[in-house]
């Protein structure tokens, strides 16, 4: 990769930094006038897709950053999942609980969720 | 000399993460999610060498702080389907709202079921929404917060480990229902696999994921209660 391309790519990432960080810090707001309804990532995510639809801001100066992020969310949670060592008893002293609601209740609701949409779109 | 440490952690949990990525791309089965096995792996690890998780997350808070603006990135994809969802945001707001409705009182119904005490069942009822909501709301009804933090990863890890697979299974094929039924089951982390799938997919996930945690936010601390002592 010759120079200006990669101050182009780096520059791609860093606007994509500052929006996202900006889209954030607002949002943090927004979660304190709804008094945590909506969490400041939330507020945020509704925030830039406002922002990007009137304009104000260009899919160009986020879509670098953003793509990668998305990518890469899965990775994000690792370490949040890795605290379930700290709430082992926990964990085990409701296992039966969460076995049933986690596994078998996650996917009832995820088949209904889709099977209902799906009935919706496929009658119009 | 203390960031050693932390930045051994931070790299250790992006490699593993990535050698649990090549597994799962030389052997293509569902269970070789690198989510859980990078999970499982750290766990042992951790375990193993007796590292307390507070000296863990020195390193990995620094993927953890990543999550928020990743969230914040959803809105590309949101943006992108925008002009389609205005048009379907009736459907879409209708099913989530259902669909969230249920999760909520099926949730705290089969806990019941199973036995668990009503402290138990009120921490597991929002844990099909994001981690800051789900918090909050237990915290709301008097529940166990960590408890509340815990279904909710156990119910991400479900939808990235299983979604795919039982979506193909009640033959959901079509792209937004996909998104929908992952966002509204399972938060952030479902949405994190099924954008993997294609970006409709992520944007309707995205958007059912903010619709569910609103509603629950809301609905929950009325609900629940009452469900409460109906069963009681």
């Amino acid at each position: 990769m010759d120079f200006p391309s990669l101050c182009r790519h780096a520059g791609s990432y860093l606007s994509s930094a500052i929006v996202l960080l900006a889209c954030l810090f607002a949002g943090r707001w927004v979660a304190d006038l709804t008094q945590g309804v909506l969490p400041d990532s939330i507020a945020g995510m509704i925030l830039l897709a406002i922002l990007l639809s009137l304009g104000v801001v260009k899919l160009a100066w986020v879509e670098a950053g953003a793509n990668f992020l998305i990518r890469w969310m899965a990775l994000l949670f690792v370490p949040i999942g890795v605290g379930l060592v700290d709430n082992l008893e926990l964990l085990s002293s409701s296992l039966a609980a969460i076995i049933v609601t986690c596994l078998f209740g996650t996917v009832v609701i995820m088949g209904l969720a889709g099977w209902l949409f799906q009935w919706l779109e496929r009658r119009q | 000399m203390n960031w050693i440490m932390p930045l051994f952690y931070l790299l250790l949990t992006v490699a593993v993460y990535l050698g649990a990525m090549a597994l799962q791309k030389r052997w293509n089965h569902p269970l070789l999610n690198p989510v859980l096995i990078a999970l499982l792996v750290l766990v042992a690890i951790l375990l193993g060498f007796d590292i307390p998780y507070q000296d863990y997350q020195a390193g990995g808070h620094w993927l953890s702080d990543l999550l928020a603006p990743s969230v914040v990135a959803l809105g590309v994809p949101l943006y992108k389907q925008l002009k389609q969802i205005r048009r379907e945001l009736p459907g879409v707001l209708m099913v989530v709202t259902l669909s969230t409705l249920f999760a909520l009182m099926s949730t705290v119904i089969l806990a019941l079921l199973v036995g668990a005490a009503n402290e138990i069942a009120v921490s597991l009822a929002p844990k099909s929404v994001t981690t800051p909501i789900a918090v909050m709301i237990v915290e709301q009804m008097n529940g166990t917060p960590s408890l509340g933090a815990i279904a909710v990863i156990v119910t991400g890890l479900v939808g990235a480990i299983a979604g795919i697979p039982v979506l193909n299974w009640m033959k959901i094929t079509e792209p937004k229902s996909r998104g929908i039924a992952m966002g509204t089951a399972c938060h952030a982390l479902g949405t994190a696999r099924i954008v993997q799938e294609g970006g409709e997919q992520g944007a309707y996930s995205a958007l059912s994921l903010v619709i569910s945690a609103t509603i629950s936010a809301i609905i929950a601390p009325l609900m629940v209660p009452v469900l409460l002592q109906w069963f009681a």
